[in-house]
Parts: C-alpha cells; structure tokens; sequence
C-alpha cells in the first residue's frame, strides 16, 4: 500500500504501525460506523462529534474534589483550606450542576433521536432507490 | 538621477566600503548583538574591507533611547569609522504600554504571519522605537557611495526605517529570536526587502523560514559568528576570589531578565537544592539585571556585572554554564564556555543553541523544571575528567564553527554579492525568450509564464558589468506542443534557435496519443532540441524518435514568495485546526471523489480538521460545480475550503498554515504543486504516478493503493501528528526539491539549446 525510497524511513515498520493503527479502530468500531456511502460517513462524523462534545460538558459537570494544581501557593497550601474550599464550591454550585445534568441528559436523548431519524433516513433511501429502480424496469418492460 | 543611476556612473573604488548600520556601538556594551557588530566592524577592516559604522548618539540599550549621550559626528577606533546620529525625541510612555502587551503574550499565542497587536498599536511601537532621522536622512544622501550596507540586530528604529532605504544593497543580520517582535509586520517587511540575510546559526535561519516563508531562502546564508577566547591572565579580583577557590558552582552569564527564562532555572535549582541538601553546588548569576535573583540561603549568588577577564575566571573555574533562554539566536557565552574547555546545559526547545550541543556532544539538554533539575544533578555528580571530556568537545565544536578567519571568509563570499558577483548563469547576458502556446492550453500558458518569470528574474540579478559577455544565443524560440491541442509545431519560423517543449495529457478527456505521436514525429525534423515537461511527456518525445529529450519541469522560483502573505487568511487558517491542503489541477471527479471520503474517514479521527482544496492549472469547470455542489450537499462548507485562481499571497498563507499536502489524484499533471509543498516544507502524502514519482524523488509517502481510505485516513493522521516522520520526511524533500531548482532548470535549457542540433533516431 505504501512506498518510500526516503532511507531514513521503515516502511514495513510504518505499514506494521498503521495496521495495528486499523486493527485498534475497528476494535472501536470505526469499521461498522463507517459505511462506503459519503452521506452516511458525513452524518456519523456529526454525530460522533456532537457526542465528544457531551461526553466533554458531562466531564466538567461532575463535583470538583481534587485541587487545581495551577493554584497553589502559602494560602491555598493546607488540605484543610483546600477541603472547605472545595465543599463550598460544591455547595454554591448545586442548582448549576442539576441544570448542567439535565442539559447533558436531554443531548444525548436528542443524539439518540438524531441517529435513529438518521437510519430510518437511509432505510427510506435504500427504498426509494429500490422503487426507482423497479419502476425503471417496469416501464423499460412496457 | 536616481540612486542606482548614481552607482552606475561612479567608478568602483579599490576597496569595497561597507556600513554597518546598528543602534548602539561601543567596545564596552555586553549584549551579544552589541559585541558582535563591534568585532564584526573591527575583524572586516582588519580583511581590507573600508567599514563606517552608523549608530545613534544613545549610549545602550539600558539607557533612555531618547537621550544623546554622545557626541554626534565622525570618530574612529582603529581603521574602522564611527559616525553617530542623533536620536528622534519618541513617547516612552505610549512605547512602554505596547511594549509591555508583547511581552506579556505567550509563545502559543504567537502565528506565523499574524501580528500579535493591533495595526494601531505597531505603528505605535514604530514610530516611538530608537529611531534616528538625521540616519535615515544620511542614509537617503549617501547610500550610493556603499556597497552593501548590514543592519543589526531587527527590532529597533535604526534597521526598521533605515533598510527600506537602502534595500538594494541591505543585508539584514537579523539576531532573531522566537519572540513577539519578530511577529510584527514591520519586521517581515525588512526581511523581504532586504536584498540579503545573513543568519549567525542554522537554528536562526530555520526560525526564519518559518517565520518568512521559503521566499528569504535563495537570498539567505549562514554565516555564523566569530567568538574570540577569553582573556584569562588576571589574578582573580576580591569579590570572585572566594567563588573560583573555594566554591562548586554552575554559571549564568548574560541579562538577567525574565525573557531569558530565569525564572526556570531559579525555579529548578531551588528544586535541586531542597532534594540535594548535602550538595556543595551554587548557582551563580553575574551580569545586568533590574532586580536581583539571588539568595544566598538558596546558594544563589548574584555577582552583577563582570568585567572581560572576571568572566573569563569564572567560566574557567565552573562546573559548567548554564543557559535557560530559548530566545537566542546564537548564544556567544555557549562558544565562550567551550573556548575555556566547560559544558553547558542549554534550553532543549531553543532552536539555536540545542542542535549545537546535539551536535557536539559538548553538553546537556533540559526543558522541563524537573530535566533542568535532573540535568544540574548530572553535573554535581559528575567527576571533574567527566567535565573535561565533554568541554574538549565544546572546545573542537567552538574552534571548528566560531573562528572569525572561517566567519569573515563567509561574509566575504556573500558580500560579493551585493558587488556584481551573483551570476549564477553570467558573467553573461541573457538571450531574449519567446514563446508559442495553442490558444486554450492554460496549463502551458502557466508553464511558459513561469519559465519567462525566471529568466526575467535572473537578467534581473546578474546585473553585467561592463565586461559581462553576451551569451551566444541572441533570441530563444520555445514552441509548446500539448497533447489534445492543435498542431503548432510548424508555426516556427526559420528561427535558428527554436526548442520544442511538449506537454503531456494530464487526464482529461484522455486525446488520442497516436495524433500527438505523429504530429511529434513530423517534428523531430525541424527542432534543434526537445524538452518533456513531464515523465510521460518525455516518454511521448522518445516514443515519437527524439533521441535525447531533456526533461524540463515548471519553474517553482521560491523568490516568487519573497513577499507579505495574506495575513488575513493566515489568521483565519490557524484557528487551531489541522490543515489538509490539495493544490493542483481540477479534471478528475473520482480523485477529489476520493479525497472528501478519505478526508471524512479523517474527520472521526482529528476532530478540528479542515481540507483545502484549491484548482490550480487545468480546472474543468464542470468538475469544480460538481465539487462545490457535493460539498455543500455534504454540509461540510465549513470543513471544506474550495477555490481556484487565488493570488500568490493567498497561496502562501494555504501552504504555510498547511499540515499536509494530501492528493489521491491519478492523472498526470506538471507536478507544480508538488514542487510548491516542498518549498513551503510541507510534507506530501500522495497517490503513486510517475509525476509523483518523479517530482517527489521518493522523499515522499506515496500509495499505491487507496482501496482502504480509513488506513489511508490514518496515514494521513501519523503524518499529521508524528513530529519525528514529518521531519524526516521534510529533510528529504528539501534535497529533492533542489534538483528542480528554477535556476537549473533555465541553466539545463540553455546549455540544452546551445549544443549542437540533436541526432533524430
């Protein structure tokens, strides 16, 4: 597949790489998620992309228990401090963290809609294909 | 009469009379730019050269840049002239505030080709810089009596303004550094103009490139920097007496100021002092510095300023020098350690100083707080034969690069230049080219206009003298021939030194090879020589019975990009994503098919990814709707950049942002593009043609199959993302790209065309 006269590089290395590579993402299930069809391939991009977004807004949504390691110094030093500290950001920011919760919830109900309406989409294509292609044979018939 | 007019008429003096051009000149200045213009002026008058140093009446860079505290006029020191010029009155305060905001960005904050403030703001920064009217006036009436003029160091007034003046005979001595002031648009307007160059280290040229584009690269040079040994023969004053008897220490030698990354090595030798209580080593800081960093409790000595012989006892007497700053573009103090035989541990991400001591082996390398403790814990540990063995390899580096008879026969070599010497095809004139196209061939229309370009460029640069010889050809008549098109080959008049220059099918519409074959064979008759500007071009020529074709690829002249880019658009282009770029010919749908899908594939791998693709060459028209129309019925215009006909600027911003240069194209084309992403070091990931093949010389990733576009996908991505593949692949690609430099490719016509007419086989 690959080829080289660069000496400086492997390429079988780089070929055992890049199968490893392959291999690791259609463990992930690149290879189902990505069917030949431009339009199918394009819509699990967005898809994949909205949920990386949410997976990253659920992250940041959770409770803070561990100190920030940018801040530091003689103040924010004693793991008393730090504790209180912590517990009152947890506390101040309660309601924010249910609406944060509630929001992540309702994208990935609407993710899972979109990706359902997306195959029921390309299940009516395939069909609308299939019909214009009987028709066409029909009437090339009559 | 004009400047150049004046120059033509006077008569060439014996001696050539150069200027440096800097903004403070003294013997005792410390600063590295500072004494490097000092023995630079003083080691080229001791070769012959006339030199004149012209400098302000400001005294240093630490006192106020308004202020004439020296007398303005002619004095000398030795054979070499200093005349100094008084200083414009400027706003501190306005040139503080903006200066502060420079300082303070962040290096991720910084892109190539986008200015870090506000266009107000540089101007601000301009105007209130050191600047000298009486100099730019002086410079404006004399500049005729010169033959080249350095300017040195970039950031201040005196090269900003004073340059532009003299252009035509500028070299810049940029002493760059990755630092905010070297992103200003005022700078890489200099570097532009600047008829030359010259860079103190390889590290400093390559920062240049990046920072200016592959346009500076024909007209720079790397000259290096000569660094005398210190004086070590006085007996050591009170104050270091105690350091250099009694005490284990490390050195650093320079301003102490928090761009030199201070604070890192503060930071990791209280690291090193609170792991190793029981150690012996003390860290030393001498030179200027606004506030002090030393505590003694921490074994941090600050010793301030030193004199010539104090440095060189307390280098002798070190452990080893340590240098933090990653802004350096050369580091005299590194050579200077090595000169008395002592290691240094330097900053691993400054593009200067780390490849010398890589290559030296006469050192450490730290980045990180923790590497930089580790590194100090190396040198306390080490024994003193350890120190030795690798200071004796500092020492043979320094000697070898740093001696100034080396570094003055380098600026004598490239100073030649500016006297009339840069005939690469001369001391010649050129003959007068003219050249026929069928109507409708763009691409050869490209190609002919490209190959006019270089030929006008060098009859530009050769400049004969008055004794140039004519060349012996008066007039060339180049004939394009294109597959597909009509039959122009018998338009040639009886013209005596007419070539043939045929031009392959690139693919679309695939004409009959058979009619171009016959037309090419009826042809062999009536040409002196024939030039293939393809691979399959050349087989087509040997097919119809010319017995030697030359091949004669387009002209890619990097010079052509000696200019400003689009700053716009290079602003908008680095946004964070990667850059996928394909610039070429537009005449196959299932390529650029091919490109989106694999380019998809790539999307669920990098998420903030773009694809550009821009037409250049043969751009069917019907194909670009259909692009355009497929795009948009994708939803990816926002992932997708389409275009075609962009200007130069806009190419330069397109290649310079560029991450990869992607083409799953199998057509034949004249490989422009490929010739254009090595320039601009990209690297190439393409589908195996014999263009590819060809034009890449095998420096390249090339395919030959793209079935699986999700493992092409993840090619693309290691490429994208493995820094150590990328560099490789961008070495090589810097050797191939020679081998079809614009200048040879017009020598290899010429010496072509003279020869005598070609036996047809």
């Amino acid at each position: 597949m690959l080829e080289s006269l660069n000496r400086e590089i492997d390429v079988d290395a780089l070929m055992l790489r890049l199968r490893g590579r392959v291999s690791e993402l259609e463990q992930q299930g690149h290879h189902e998620l990505l069917p030949g069809d431009a339009v199918a391939l394009r819509n699990s991009v967005f898809i994949n992309s909205l949920e990386a977004f949410v997976n990253t807004a659920d992250q940041k949504a959770q409770v803070r228990a561990q100190w920030p390691s940018l801040l530091s110094g003689f103040f924010f030093g004693s793991p008393r401090i730090r504790r209180a500290l912590l517990d009152s950001l947890a506390f101040l920011f309660k309601d924010q963290r249910h609406v944060n919760q509630a929001l992540v919830a309702a994208f990935r109900e609407s993710i899972s809609l979109n990706r359902h309406l997306i195959e029921q989409l390309d299940l009516l294509r395939k069909d609308h294909e299939d019909l214009k292609k009987t028709l066409g044979e029909v009437s090339r018939a009559s | 009469m004009t400047t150049s007019e004046r120059s033509r008429a006077r008569p060439r003096p014996s001696r050539a009379k150069l200027a440096i051009v800097t903004p403070w000149f003294s013997r005792e200045l410390l600063g590295g730019a500072e004494q490097q213009s000092w023995q630079l002026a003083h080691q080229l008058a001791t070769r012959g050269f006339d030199v004149e140093v012209l400098t302000t009446c400001c005294a240093s860079f630490n006192d106020d840049w308004a202020r004439n505290a020296l007398p303005a006029g002619l004095t000398h020191s030795g054979d070499v002239a200093i005349r100094r010029f008084k200083v414009d009155k400027r706003d501190r305060r306005a040139f503080a505030r903006v200066n502060a905001i420079l300082t303070g960005l962040d290096r991720t904050q910084l892109k190539r080709g986008v200015s870090p403030i506000g266009d107000d703001d540089a101007r601000i920064w301009e105007e209130n810089n050191l600047n000298s009217r009486a100099l730019s006036n002086h410079l404006e009436a004399v500049g005729h009596q010169f033959d080249a003029f350095i300017f040195m160091p970039y950031l201040y007034g005196t090269t900003l303004a004073g340059l532009p003046i003299v252009a035509e005979r500028a070299f810049l001595q940029p002493c760059l550094h990755d630092e905010a002031y070297a992103y200003l648009p005022a700078v890489e307007r200099v570097a532009h103009a600047a008829r030359g160059i010259l860079f103190n280290s390889a590290g400093e040229f390559e920062l240049a490139q990046r920072l200016f584009g592959p346009g500076i690269i024909k007209k720079s040079a790397v000259v290096g920097q000569g660094v005398e040994e210190p004086a070590n023969g006085d007996s050591p004053t009170t104050r270091i007496a105690h350091l250099t008897q009694d005490e284990d220490y490390v050195i650093y030698l320079g301003r102490q100021d928090s761009r030199k990354n201070i604070g890192l090595l503060i930071t990791a030798f209280g690291d090193f002092r609170r792991r190793n209580p029981m150690s012996r080593l003390k860290l030393v800081l001498a030179g200027h510095r606004t506030m002090s960093f030393g505590d003694s409790s921490k074994g941090i000595i600050d010793i301030g300023p030193v004199s010539e012989s104090e440095k060189a006892l307390l280098l002798a007497h070190a452990r080893a020098l340590v240098q933090p700053s990653t802004m350096e573009s050369y580091s005299r103090v590194i050579m200077e350690s090595w000169m008395t035989g002592r290691p240094v541990i330097v900053n691993e991400d400054c593009q200067a100083t780390a490849p010398q001591v890589r290559q030296s082996g006469g050192g450490l390398l730290a980045g990180s707080v923790s590497s930089w403790e580790s590194a100090l814990h190396q040198i306390d540990g080490a024994d003193a034969a350890a120190l030795d063995a690798m200071g004796r390899l500092g020492r043979d580096h320094a000697l070898r690069y740093s001696s100034w008879s080396r570094v003055i026969e380098e600026y004598e070599r490239v100073l030649g230049f500016a006297r009339g010497e840069r005939l690469r095809l001369a001391p010649r004139t050129m003959p007068s080219l003219h050249q026929l196209c069928p109507g409708g061939a763009t691409a050869a229309r490209r190609f002919a206009d490209s190959l006019d370009r270089c030929l006008q460029r060098e009859r530009r640069e050769s400049e004969p003298g008055p004794n140039a010889a004519g060349h012996p050809l008066e007039s060339l008549l180049l004939v394009h021939q294109v597959c597909g098109f009509e039959d122009v080959t018998g338009w040639a008049p009886a013209h005596p030194n007419a070539a043939l220059v045929y031009h392959a099918a690139t693919g679309a519409g695939e004409p009959d090879e058979s009619v171009c074959r016959s037309i090419l064979s009826k042809a062999t008759a009536h040409y002196k020589c024939a030039f293939g500007s393809s691979p399959r071009a050349l087989e087509g020529l040997r097919a119809a019975g010319f017995s030697n074709p030359g091949l004669l690829p387009i002209c890619v002249d990097p010079r052509e990009w000696d200019g400003e880019e689009d700053r716009p658009l290079a602003k908008a282009l680095q946004d964070g994503c990667t850059n996928l770029v394909y610039v070429g010919p537009m005449v196959s749908m299932q390529a650029l098919d091919d490109l989106l899908t694999a380019f998809l594939h790539f999307l669920t791998l990098e998420r903030d990814s773009r694809l550009a693709l821009v037409g250049m060459g043969d751009v069917d028209d019907g194909i670009y709707e259909r692009l355009q129309t497929k795009v948009r019925s994708l939803d990816l215009t926002d992932r997708v950049l389409v275009a075609r006909d962009i200007t130069g600027p806009q190419l330069q911003s397109v290649y310079r942002t560029a991450h990869l240069f992607w083409t799953l194209d199998e057509s034949a084309s004249f490989g422009e593009s490929l010739l254009q992403a090595m320039w601009f070091d990209v690297p190439i990931l393409a589908y195996k043609t014999p263009v590819s093949t060809c034009f890449t010389g095998g420096a390249s990733l090339l395919l030959n199959n793209k079935d699986d576009l999700l493992a092409v996908a993840a090619l693309a991505q290691m490429l994208v993302t493995d820094s150590d593949l990328r560099a490789k692949i961008v070495a090589a690609q810097r050797l191939v790209r020679e081998r079809f430099d614009a200048v040879a490719s017009v020598t290899t016509l010429l010496e072509r065309v003279t020869v005598p007419k070609e036996t047809v086989a």
